[in-house]
Order: C-alpha cells, then sequence, then structure tokens
C-alpha cells in the first residue's frame, strides 16, 4: 500500500527539516534514502547562499566557514515561507545579536541591521524624491508640515560608526585591518531616491532629527526635541541634506488649502 | 507508447532560436552591446519586488528582446493547492511583460507554509497526475495563458511510481492543454542516476506539444561513495547532452532552446558561445542533404 500524495510530501518535507545525517522519509530503500541527503542538502545551501548574498559585510567581517555555521542555525530555525528568497533573512539581526560565538564583534548584528536595510531599500517602491523646491510654496506653514517618507527610506541606529564599518567592508573597499571604533555611536541612512542604494553617515543629532521626521513628526516638534538634546544642532543644513538625499516622497497634509 | 499520439500544437512567442538564462552579471553587457542573440528567460521569483534596479533591468531587456518566464516556486506537483499570493505575483508580471512563453516545473517545492526553494521530485502516481493537473489547470486559468512544464532532473525514484515519466508528462499535456519544456540535461542527468534510457526517453516525447527544449551543464558528486549527476546549471553542456539534442530536435524541428548557466555564472562571452553552439546546431537543420 502506498502512502497518499499529502503523507509522502509532509514526510519528505519532514526529513528535509530533520538534524540528524540518516534522515529519510518512510518506505525509502536505502539507495533512495541515501541521495535524500541531495536534495535536503540543497535547501540549506539555497538559505544559507541567499543570508550570504544579502549580508556580504557580515560574511566579510566573519569569514566564510564561520558566515556558514552561523547562517545554518538560523536557516534551520527560520525556513522559508515566501516563494521567494528576495527578502529571506528578516530577523537575522537579532539572531546575530543572540548568536553568543558572533559575541568578539559587539557591532555584527548593527552591520547585519544596515544591510538588511540596504536589502529592504534595493527593493522597496519606486517613487520620486520630494522636490525641495515643493516646499517653498508652503511658507510659513513649513514648520508644521509633516513629510510622508520615500518608500526605500530606513534609518539604522547603532553605539558604533556603523556605516563606516560597513563601507569598509564592501566589495569594493579594499582588504585592511579593524575599522576604527572610536569615533563613537552614529547612524546611517540609507535611501533609494532612484535606482542606486545610497548610505550616508549621521552624527547623533541629526539621527535624531530624521528619526522624528521619520516617524510622521513634524518640523517644528521634530527640531524641538533633538535641541533638547543638543544645544549647538543646526536644524537647517540637517533639514537640507535629507531633502537633497530623496528620504522623503511627499508632504502628509498641506495647510492652507487649494489643491 | 506512440511518439505521435497526443498534445495539441503548442503555438510558442518565443523565435525557435537559442536564448539565454538572464543573469544580473551579464545587465551591463547586454544593454551596453545588445548582442545578437534570440531571446531571454528569467526566473520571476527573483523579480517578484515591489520596485527598484532589477525590475528596471528587466523593463530594459524586455524593450530588446523577447522573454520567457520560468517559474521554480509554483510547486505544481505538491499535494496542496496553489499558493494564490504567489498566483497573484506571478500574475502581475506576466501583465507587466507579456512574455512570449510562461513556464514551470512538475517538481513540488512547498508544504505547510514552508518553501524550500529547491525542485523536489513529484509523485509518478495516478493521484499525483490528477493533482498536477489540477494545479496546472489552475495556473493556466490565473495566467489566462497556456504554460509549458518541464520534466524533471531525478536523483531518486519514489516509493509511490506508478508510471513512467514520459507517459506521466504527456498525458498532463493532453489533459490540461499545456505545452512542453523538455530539459534535455535533466533527462541525461536522471538517465545516469536512476537508470533510465535517455535516448528512448526524448523518442516518446509527442512532437507538437513541444514549445521549448533546455540545455544545462550538470557536476558529478561522488561524495556518498557512488557516481551522482548533480543538475547544478553550473558548467557548459555536457557533449553527451549534446548529442541527445542533436537527435531531439532532427526528429522535432526546431525549438526555442535555452543555455541554462546559474551557479559559477561565467563571462558573458562564454555564455553567448554556447548560446551560438545551440543555434548553430538549429540552423544546420534547414540546411539541404550534401548529394
Amino acid at each position: 500500500m502506498n502512502p497518499s500524495l499529502a503523507d509522502l510530501q509532509a514526510d519528505f518535507a519532514a526529513g528535509l527539516r530533520d538534524p540528524s545525517p540518516d534522515a529519510a522519509p518512510a518506505g525509502f530503500s536505502r539507495g533512495a534514502a541515501r541521495r535524500f541527503r541531495v536534495y535536503r542538502n540543497n535547501v540549506r545551501v539555497a538559505l544559507v547562499e541567499a543570508l550570504g548574498a544579502a549580508y556580504p559585510a557580515v560574511l566579510r567581517l566573519v569569514g566564510t566557514p564561520f558566515f556558514e555555521r552561523m547562517a545554518l542555525v538560523h536557516a534551520s530555525d527560520r525556513p522559508a515561507t515566501e516563494r521567494t528568497l528576495n527578502l529571506y533573512g528578516q530577523g537575522f539581526a537579532d539572531f546575530i545579536a543572540g548568536f553568543a560565538p558572533a559575541r568578539e564583534l559587539p557591532y555584527l548584528a548593527d552591520v547585519a541591521r544596515l544591510e538588511r536595510a540596504v536589502l529592504e531599500a534595493r527593493h522597496a517602491a519606486d517613487s520620486a524624491a520630494l522636490d525641495p523646491t515643493a516646499l517653498t510654496a508652503l511658507g510659513a506653514g513649513l514648520a508644521s508640515a509633516r513629510l510622508i517618507p520615500h518608500p526605500a527610506t530606513r534609518l539604522v541606529l547603532s553605539e558604533y560608526p556603523i556605516a563606516e564599518i560597513w563601507r569598509a567592508n564592501t566589495a569594493d573597499a579594499p582588504p585592511e585591518g579593524e575599522p576604527i571604533l572610536d569615533t563613537g555611536a552614529g547612524g546611517a541612512l540609507v535611501v533609494r531616491p532612484a535606482l542606486a542604494v545610497s548610505v550616508e553617515s549621521l552624527a547623533p543629532g541629526r539621527c535624531a532629527f530624521a528619526g522624528a521626521l521619520l516617524a510622521g513628526n513634524d518640523l517644528a516638534s521634530a527640531h524641538a526635541a533633538v535641541a533638547s538634546l543638543e544645544e549647538e544642532f543646526d536644524v537647517i543644513p540637517a533639514f537640507r541634506d535629507l531633502l537633497a538625499a530623496g528620504a522623503f516622497a511627499g508632504v502628509a497634509d498641506e495647510p492652507g488649502e487649494g489643491g | 507508447m506512440a511518439a505521435s499520439s497526443g498534445g495539441a500544437v503548442f503555438r510558442s512567442g518565443i523565435p525557435p532560436r537559442a536564448g539565454v538564462g538572464f543573469k544580473g552579471d551579464h545587465a551591463g553587457i547586454v544593454s551596453g552591446s545588445r548582442p545578437d542573440i534570440g531571446w531571454f528567460e528569467v526566473h520571476p521569483e527573483n523579480y517578484m519586488v515591489a520596485g527598484g534596479p532589477r525590475l528596471a533591468v528587466l523593463e530594459d531587456l524586455r524593450d530588446s528582446y523577447p522573454l520567457s518566464l520560468h517559474g521554480v516556486g509554483m510547486s505544481l506537483g505538491g499535494a496542496e493547492r496553489l499558493d494564490p499570493n504567489h498566483l497573484k505575483a506571478f500574475r502581475g508580471l506576466v501583465d507587466r511583460f507579456d512574455p512570449g512563453l510562461v513556464s514551470e516545473h512538475i517538481a513540488w517545492s512547498a508544504h505547510d507554509g514552508l518553501w524550500f526553494a529547491d525542485l523536489l521530485p513529484p509523485s509518478l502516481s495516478r493521484d499525483g497526475l490528477d493533482r498536477l493537473c489540477d494545479n496546472i489547470d489552475e495556473m493556466q486559468e490565473a495566467l489566462a495563458r497556456p504554460i509549458l512544464i518541464e520534466n524533471p532532473a531525478n536523483y531518486l525514484v519514489l516509493p509511490d511510481r506508478e508510471m513512467d515519466e514520459v507517459a506521466f508528462i504527456v498525458e498532463a499535456a493532453k489533459r490540461t492543454g499545456c505545452g512542453l519544456l523538455v530539459d534535455v540535461n535533466n533527462v541525461y542527468v536522471s538517465a545516469e542516476n536512476i537508470g533510465l534510457d535517455a535516448e528512448a526517453y526524448l523518442d516518446a516525447i509527442p512532437v507538437d506539444p513541444i514549445g521549448e527544449i533546455h540545455l544545462a551543464g550538470f557536476t558529478v558528486d561522488e561524495a556518498a561513495g557512488e557516481r551522482l549527476l548533480i543538475d547544478s546549471h553550473g558548467a557548459a553542456v555536457d557533449p553527451a547532452v549534446w548529442r541527445l539534442y542533436d537527435r531531439l530536435i532532427a526528429r522535432v524541428g526546431k525549438r526555442p532552446t535555452l543555455v541554462e548557466w546559474d551557479k559559477d555564472v561565467p563571462a558573458w562571452e562564454v555564455l553567448y558561445a554556447e548560446a551560438i553552439e545551440a543555434e548553430t546546431r538549429l540552423a544546420r537543420l534547414s540546411e539541404p542533404v550534401p548529394a
């Protein structure tokens, strides 16, 4: 009596996720059981390779053997649920933060957060960036304007100079030593106003300001929030740079009506 | 079974020339120099994103070349119903890019909310055939067009096998009106791995439903103490596969032929040379026989 189609596939699927080396579905001949490993290996390799493609700086920081061991643990816990691996690995940064063997690189999880932001930015919906000249029409209403984030914009906060660490470990970077970590905390702004993703490092004050604006606060309250933390904060260049980077797609609720 | 029986004539929207699987590494040279090649094929799953550079590159490709969408994630051979979200995403790409061909595998790849990102072996049973046909019907209805189904690379024989793979696939095409994508490398790999006669397999496929042919390279795995051919898409087409291809096209005539190279992707020139090789063999078919 043959197993039903559903039972056979359920058994096969369970075997794919079984970590024991001899795992094979019931009813398989010895030869078929041996060859079952080809499929199980393919599934593992696909997920590990997808993580390697999405987190190249993490891979470069820890080296291929370490990365593959770490990625395999994560892939076993978090198999793919979508029919594409384009955005696979969403929880990888949090996993790294709790992965004991990676503790020697305390900034590794933040590098992963930044790489995740880059990946999401790359595949985000297309939109034109807000044209800064459109803001002049708001006049005094600018202070109470709330801006709509561009769909690709991401902000990553860190206790480390995360954009610099990431940049030193991208494919184009020369193979130098460890990045200097004493430049202090910093954030990274990830934008993709057209087709190319760009990453800029932001000082803490600018991070807080960008974070407040991206969270939907109006310009005046975003400024006030940062000014209370940092007396010297210069809002005009900070705002101008965010606009020039293409971090926003539009203005949320234009005061003064008319159109 | 007789090779002539079964399956309607499949009308391909791709010219009967050689094409290659499009790789991101080749985007620059393809958009810059517009090489003379019949068509390109992509995995639609890689383009299931909201926006960004991948879709822009595909738009550019579609403007200059016929395009084929070759799915790897529908899980047509699965015991479960098709995933409505995936079907919708697939339909979105078909509507946007209007490909000349749409194809899928008879493999399965999903179970209970998980996707395995691999082509798992379909059950060659009566139940398996019924389920496959229902799934093909649903996909063709959702896309409002006929698809091609591809034969798998086999590493083992499932315990529920009740019929030959050719008979299984041909019957599915007959029942659903879909066409066939004959992967010659998969036939060769399967023949070596599970002991089939590759020539007899190819000879048994009826002419009319064949809408596309795939060629690719395999790698040899001897890690488990036996020689196993892996459908790796990571090498040049093997001479034995070229011979099988010649035999197939001599019988069925010119068909759009794709060279796949997905792992250790070589320089464009290397892949292009493989396409030229296929094109040369297609062109030879129409040459008069020397007196």
